[in-house]
């Protein structure tokens, strides 16, 4: 009998158990698409997942779940939820999106449904049913929990008071338990309950229906998406949803004619800055407001990857690549000198879908890059690596190693020393060529070196929409709508 | 025939005031909870049960507990004669004796000591303090004297003696205040307590005191664990090693952490002394599910071979050997079940709790009895049952050997209660109830939210079955005459009569008319 108490001393146990199944790092937690606001990819220590033992990495369940056939993203990358006390016990619990605007709450223990909840279209414009490969149509945004990080932005009336100030009334939206948040096709914003899938509040729009949205990110109370392109019309811009007043507020800030930015979505630095890439600018805008701080041109057009914010040495570094294309370096302070040249430029390559980021126990920091196409040795694509490095007083980024040969890599994700890279199956613009398959790889994340593969056990190609690490497991799924979840094994 | 109903009357008499006891928790040290020398009571006139008598104590209830497990001695020689005693317990540091013949308290007493520093949580159900731990009682000394073993909710042991009431010694500090200790056992001069949950600051951790030791120290081995939480505190076997389960926690063996498993350990000059352990092999599992090991085991005899059993919220039940628990690796049970229950790996509400019980039939075939809470697995099949089980059951299964093997084979499921709790059996009759404790501790809307007072409003009142031990058919039922719920409360039985006390501090006594 389990109380809080008892929860206490479990959290505790659990906590200082080295042996034990979660990750310690995030608590088991992975809340959002990257996994943290910076969408670094990286897990951090994985107690079930050690470099020795990888190879031993299983299919641990597959589960098939009701999507669109269309578009390159018909299931999403997972959120975790470590460990959820609901009223139907302990829970590990993978939220997946589909575009069919359905939010899955999977068990991640037993690969069995745990709810289901439809997004229904509700709305007076009339749900676009066609599709275009940049405008696939139905829930396009991964869902976001409330992420760590970032200051909080400036409000006015209405805001939190401090503690012992005067009781202000807690919007729905944000009072209570920790809920999943999923912006559905008609542009409506769900906090849905996590034990249940209900609405725990009538949904709200909050952006305009039919867009094509990208991955949520919440930070403080704030939602953040960027929708793009114009889609159904509407406009191309970055969004800003406060969920703290009576009811969420949005706020936008528009791209330039024609500017587009990708599926990846914002991320978040130290100090709350939205960082947004679009094919031509990497934006920075205040927290909450959206208000233009500064902006750094790309040499390189039509990029679709998200940029990183990552720590080093005491300096807050961004990193973002066109799709051109080259890796940048840049000093969050300054976003370049004359806002085109940065830190570091790496030499072209054809980087698609977003970078990742770790850090070793000696402190090197890794940026991990997938490269679609011929790279070194590989001639369809592969994982590349390089480090950040102080040479002769200037930051640079040093090339360590390039994976094995893969077809079209998602952005990896990165646990205890292991990358965990998938390669997609060959694809053509965001269209698969029949019979291709996806394949799950394990890497060492120092040298490269292949520690596993899935071989033919994935029947499909990848839903181009990203992966999840958490606890011992690799999440992704395929473009025939089916989830997987790939780990190491623990007796029941 | 007004001589021989006399000569029958006074055999009746006889056979009740020289007749059977029950003087610790679960009937005695192995927690069998198998009255062995009921003559009164059979399946052919349980049907016939009726409240004999109730009484309300003067009681309050902490959190959700009120009466433990009444103890019975079928004779004491009190000063107005000899009587057969119920001792019961209330929480909030009451004793009374109940001269059980008429229904009348034959003496009470309330154990003061002043308010401990340190409490549980206002509404938290885990940590009520005051005194949770059922005494024990022990055998007559040289001069006739019974003496009840009980421990205080400040910790301190009590000697009092079951005739009268009074100390017979001073107390001894056995334990935190509000430590929440469960039941007592006793192996010789040795008493035994388990404490769980932390509560007060309390560790949790194996204790024991040899009421012999002039300096009555106090042994103890901690198995850093979540609490040792079995309802009936440790069983023990013939070798005097006692075995109590972990609750939750890590197993780790170079520090020495045996969570979710099953710990044995002696008194051994002065020391209390760790000499075995089990430990399932998915025990991560049933860590990260919250699934305890929290079942007090039962120890019984098979064809000349000690065994154990001992189950979790899990829902299986594992057949051990004592001699090696687990065997080599400590983590292979002679046998281990199927789920019986709990499909849905819930951590409240489900799964086995409390403890089990183990007889013996007139055949030789041996018996283990085992209450669920919930639903039934749907994999679990079994030749005979009732009808769904959705609230609860309880399950036979027999001790079997196959092609040299032992095995647990499912007998019969008992219709559904609403959580079952651990069975008493008695000359061919098992007695349970459901207690109808609302145990709900994580909602829909608010999340996690263990809360006594949302758990009394919403639990209802106990059920008291009497069943064909052969066959699980329901023999008795109390049906709604049970006005309260029980929480971590206790059948005990002796001499015709089954007693269940509730949360409004009622103590009920089933019995037969005229006997």
């Amino acid at each position: 009998m389990i109380p809080m108490r008892k929860a206490f001393v479990l959290a505790a146990l659990l906590s200082v158990c080295a042996a034990l199944a979660l990750a310690q790092s995030r608590g088991g937690n992975w809340p959002t698409y990257g996994g943290d606001a910076q969408r670094s990819g990286w897990e951090g220590p994985d107690t079930r997942i050690v470099k020795e033992t990888v190879k031993d990495l299983q299919l641990l369940f597959k589960v098939k779940l009701e999507s669109q056939t269309k578009g390159a993203r018909p299931l999403m990358p997972p959120l975790i939820m470590g460990r959820l006390i609901s009223y139907r016990g302990f829970k590990e619990l993978a939220f997946v999106g589909s575009n069919a605007d359905i939010v899955y709450a999977i068990d991640a223990d037993l690969g069995t449904i745990f709810w289901q909840k439809h997004l229904e279209y509700s709305t007076r414009e009339p749900q676009v049913t066609a599709s275009t490969p940049d405008c696939p149509g139905g829930m396009s945004a991964i869902p976001t929990m409330s992420v760590p990080g970032g200051a909080a932005p400036a409000r006015g009336a209405g805001a939190p008071p401090a503690r012992g100030g005067p009781a202000v009334p807690v919007s729905p939206f944000i009072a209570g338990t920790a809920s999943v948040y999923a912006i559905s096709s008609d542009g409506r914003i769900h906090r849905l309950n996590v034990s249940t899938g209900d609405d725990v509040v009538q949904p709200v729009q909050v952006l305009p229906a039919n867009s094509k949205t990208s991955n949520l990110m919440m930070v403080n109370n704030v939602i953040y998406a960027v929708t793009s392109p114009a889609c159904n019309l509407t406009q191309n811009a970055v969004w800003a949803v406060d969920l703290t007043g009576d009811a969420p507020k949005a706020t936008s800030y528009a791209l330039n004619a024609g500017e587009v930015a990708g599926s990846a979505g914002p991320v978040i630095g130290n100090d709350g800055t939205v960082y947004v890439q679009t094919s031509g600018r990497l934006l920075a805008l205040s927290a909450g407001n959206l208000a233009l701080k500064g902006y750094f041109m790309l040499a390189d057009s039509s990029s679709d990857a998200a940029p990183l914010v990552f720590q080093f040495k005491n300096r807050e570094l961004i990193a973002t690549a066109g799709k051109g294309g080259r890796i940048y370096l840049l000093d969050s302070t300054s976003l370049g000198t004359n806002h085109e040249t940065p830190l570091y430029q790496t030499m072209p390559m054809s980087v698609s879908g977003g970078l990742s980021t770790w850090q070793d126990a000696d402190g090197t920091r890794w940026i991990l890059a997938p490269v679609w196409g011929r790279n070194g040795t590989a001639p369809n694509g592969s994982i590349a690596a390089f480090k950040v490095e102080e040479q002769a007083q200037k930051t640079v980024l040093t090339p360590a190693w390039v994976s094995r040969d893969m077809n079209s890599p998602l952005p990896p994700v990165i646990a205890s020393g292991v990358v965990f890279a998938l390669s997609a199956g060959e694809f053509t613009r965001d269209r698969p060529k029949s019979g291709t398959r996806a394949t799950l790889y394990a890497l060492d994340a120092a040298s490269g070196k292949e520690l596993y593969s899935s071989r033919n056990l994935i029947g499909a190609p990848a839903s181009l929409a990203g992966m999840t690490v958490s606890s011992g497991r690799v999440y992704f799924s395929t473009l025939d709508g089916t989830f997987y979840a790939f780990g190491m094994y623990m007796e029941h | 025939m007004r001589t021989l109903t006399a000569l029958c009357a006074i055999g009746v008499c006889c056979a009740v005031i020289s007749g059977a006891d029950w003087p610790t928790d679960g009937g005695n040290p192995q927690r069998t909870n198998w009255q062995r020398d009921e003559t009164i009571l059979r399946p052919d006139n349980v049907g016939n049960l009726k409240i004999l008598w109730k009484l309300k104590f003067d009681n309050a209830p902490r959190q959700m507990h009120a009466l433990l497990p009444p103890l019975i001695i079928g004779q004491v020689r009190t000063p107005s004669g000899p009587k057969q005693i119920a001792l019961e317990t209330g929480v909030s540091d009451n004793l009374f004796a109940i001269d059980v013949d008429k229904g009348e308290v034959v003496w009470k007493k309330h154990l003061e000591y002043p308010p401990p520093a340190r409490n549980g949580g206002a509404t938290d159900p885990l940590c009520p303090g005051g005194l949770t731990a059922t005494p024990v009682i022990g055998p007559a000394d040289a001069t006739g004297v019974r003496t009840a073993y009980v421990l205080a909710g400040n910790g301190q042991l009590h000697f009092i003696d079951l005739a009268t009431g009074d100390e017979t010694a001073s107390p001894v500090q056995f334990g935190w205040p509000n430590g929440k200790s469960y039941a007592l056992n006793m192996w010789g001069s040795v008493i035994f307590t388990t404490t769980s949950q932390g509560c007060a600051g309390n560790p949790n951790q194996m204790w024991a005191i040899d009421v012999n030791d002039s300096l009555k120290k106090v042994m103890t081995f901690n198995p850093k664990s979540g609490g040792l939480w079995g309802r009936t505190g440790a069983a023990i076997d013939s070798n005097g090693i006692a075995w109590a389960p972990t609750g939750d926690g890590t197993y780790d063996l170079p520090t020495q952490r045996y969570g979710n498993g099953l710990i044995g350990a002696k008194v051994e000059g002065n020391e209390l002394k760790f000499k075995d352990y089990y430990i399932p092999s998915n025990w991560a599992f049933l860590l990260k599910k919250d699934l305890d090991m929290q079942v007090t085991p039962a120890i019984f005899d098979y064809k000349g071979r000690e065994l154990m059993v001992v189950g979790s919220k899990e829902c299986r039940v594992y057949l051990l050997d004592p001699k090696s628990a687990g065997g080599a690796d400590h983590q292979t049970p002679l046998y281990r079940t199927q789920q019986l229950c709990n499909e849905e790996l819930n951590f409240a509400g489900t799964g086995i709790w409390g403890g089990m019980a183990s007889w013996e039939d007139s055949k030789g075939v041996r018996w283990v009895l085992v209450p669920f809470w919930g639903p039934s697995h749907s994999e679990f099949k079994v030749p005979v049952s009732y009808g769904p089980v959705k609230r609860g059951a309880v399950v036979a299964l027999k001790v079997e050997t196959l092609n040299g093997k032992l095995q647990l084979t499912p007998a019969w499921m008992s219709q559904d209660m609403d959580h079952a709790e651990p069975p008493v059996v008695a000359n061919g009759v098992v007695y349970a109830y459901g207690s109808g404790e609302d145990t709900t501790q994580s909602y829909a809307d608010r999340g996690l939210n263990d809360s006594s007072p949302l758990r009394i409003k919403a639990s209802t009142h106990a059920t008291l079955f009497a069943l064909d031990a052969e066959t699980g058919k329901t023999l008795f039922s109390s049906g709604d005459q049970i006005t309260s719920f029980v929480h971590f409360g206790g059948l005990s039985i002796a001499n015709g009569r089954v007693y269940l006390g509730t949360f409004d501090s009622t103590l009920y006594s089933f019995g037969l008319s005229g006997k």
